[in-house]
């Protein structure tokens, strides 16, 4: 397979094949990503796609093609700020779950209350404020570190700490668990840590 | 990641990420506007950007430049131009004298023309010159002007003259030095989904160069009218979709604009 850096080069000199695979690479991650965000997935169609095409237009602008993801994801969760700073109403949460609640189809008991659990902590997500809920699902369904969302989102390290400990916090006290909430460790290497630690 | 609750969130997030469908329709359609834009810039020179908007209102927007001219800026050429105004802002024409009078510069509009379209709101934008490697030459702003009559709408559009249009149009009439240029261009719209939508006729109708294909919802014809000048250092556009609005009616709306009569 080839790697990003390769295809960015390529993309440089034009080339659409190259775009193409990058686009096939990323568009998932960056789709639900985004949706996580904003639980939209009109409007997340919308920015991950003006993304993309941002990257296509402006792939002159990307200075170290080996940093591709870091630098298209720093863009996307801009654009995915930008996005959530124009809402000029936040949806209550029961609005987004009335279609998806109504009818629950039968399943076995441990599923659904699995999926209920599921449902109800991701509402609370949802309930955070736009700052801790980007760096929320940036650390656990991203899986970045501190390091890489802090140089995605363009915070330092240390806001991004706290932006997490505070969620953790929230979501904690939402659920009722009294739980510990020590800061959160960085977890296992990301998909750019060697490159991170080089710069480090 | 440590502790049952870390590992809960992360199990969250990836179910409810994983009912988010990747729509291929979606992906062919990010896909076919890098493609229409590299293939109008090696056909005609110009990269066409297109947002995600219904196609009617693609075509008005790119009116003001010249559906099919190219451009050359300074040292440099514009690739393409970025831009589009947001939703009604001024809904009161004399709310809308106030804004063009604070700007720099002559701006020039009616409240009403002679043939009855009349004004009914506003809406201020931005356009971006990029070149060819992508960056930014120019950033101005834009006025979107509503006119209706009837169940017709034309909407003039005015910015900062930035680029020289060396395309051609249908027919150009010139009144004390201003250079008023007509353009009438059929479309075929069609849903983006691969499919083969073209007839024998419209396949010979390309070729002559007299239909144009564009992408929306629905399978339909639509006809793009349009009248651009410059005036005073200001772009202008005249355009609406199918108005019927012939050269001679155009030009009088636009002598209106530029002349006060």
């Amino acid at each position: 397979m080839e790697k990003d850096a390769e295809l960015v080069r390529a993309m440089q000199q034009g080339s659409q094949e190259a775009f193409e695979k990058l686009f096939v690479r990323y568009r998932e991650e960056a789709l639900r990503t985004v949706y996580l965000m904003i639980h939209s997935q009109a409007d997340s169609e919308d920015i991950v796609q003006n993304a993309f095409l941002h990257c296509y237009y402006h792939a002159g602008e990307i200075r170290e093609p080996e940093f591709f993801k870091s630098w298209f994801f720093r863009m996307l969760t801009r654009m995915t700020w930008r996005y959530c700073q124009k809402q000029k109403r936040e949806q209550p949460v029961e609005e987004i779950f009335q279609a998806e609640t109504a009818s629950p189809e039968p399943s076995p008991l441990e599923c659904y209350l699995e999926s209920e659990q599921s449902i109800a902590l991701y509402k609370e997500v949802l309930k955070l404020p736009a700052k801790q809920r980007m760096v929320t699902i940036l650390y656990y369904y991203n899986e970045m570190t501190t390091a890489e969302i802090a140089r995605s989102t363009g915070l330092r390290e240390g806001t991004v700490r706290t932006r997490l400990f505070h969620a953790r916090k929230a979501l904690r006290k939402a659920l009722g668990d009294a739980g510990d909430c020590e800061e959160p460790e960085k977890i296992s290497k990301g998909w750019e840590a060697k490159y991170y630690e080089r710069r480090i | 990641m440590s502790g049952e609750f870390d590992r809960n969130l992360k199990a969250c997030l990836r179910q409810q990420a994983e009912e988010v469908p990747v729509s291929e329709v979606w992906s062919r359609q990010v896909l076919r506007q890098v493609r229409v834009g590299a293939e109008q810039k090696n056909e005609e020179g110009m990269f066409m950007r297109h947002k995600r908007v219904k196609v009617l209102a693609i075509c008005a927007a790119v009116c003001c430049l010249g559906v099919g001219s190219a451009f050359a800026a300074g040292n440099g050429s514009i690739a393409y131009v970025n831009g589009g105004t947001g939703p009604v802002q001024i809904r009161s024409y004399e709310k809308l004298e106030k804004k063009l009078a604070s700007r720099e510069g002559n701006w020039k509009a009616v409240e009403a023309f002679s043939n009855g379209f009349t004004f009914t709101g506003a809406s201020t934008g931005q356009d971006e010159g990029v070149d060819t490697d992508g960056n930014t030459i120019y950033k101005v702003q834009t006025i979107s002007i509503n006119y209706q009559s009837g169940a017709k709408k034309v909407n003039l559009v005015i910015r900062p003259h930035m680029e020289e249009s060396t395309g051609t149009s249908l027919t150009v009439k010139e009144v004390n030095g201003i250079r008023f240029q007509y353009s009438c261009q059929r479309y075929k719209v069609v849903p983006e989904d691969g499919r083969d939508y073209l007839t024998e006729q419209d396949r010979k109708d390309v070729e002559a160069g007299k239909l144009k294909i564009s992408y929306g919802d629905d399978v339909e014809y639509t006809t793009h009218y349009c009248v651009m000048w410059v005036d005073d250092g200001m772009d202008y556009s005249i355009s609406g979709l199918d108005v019927g609005l012939d050269a001679e009616t155009m030009f009088e709306m636009a002598e209106e604009v530029a002349f006060g009569r």
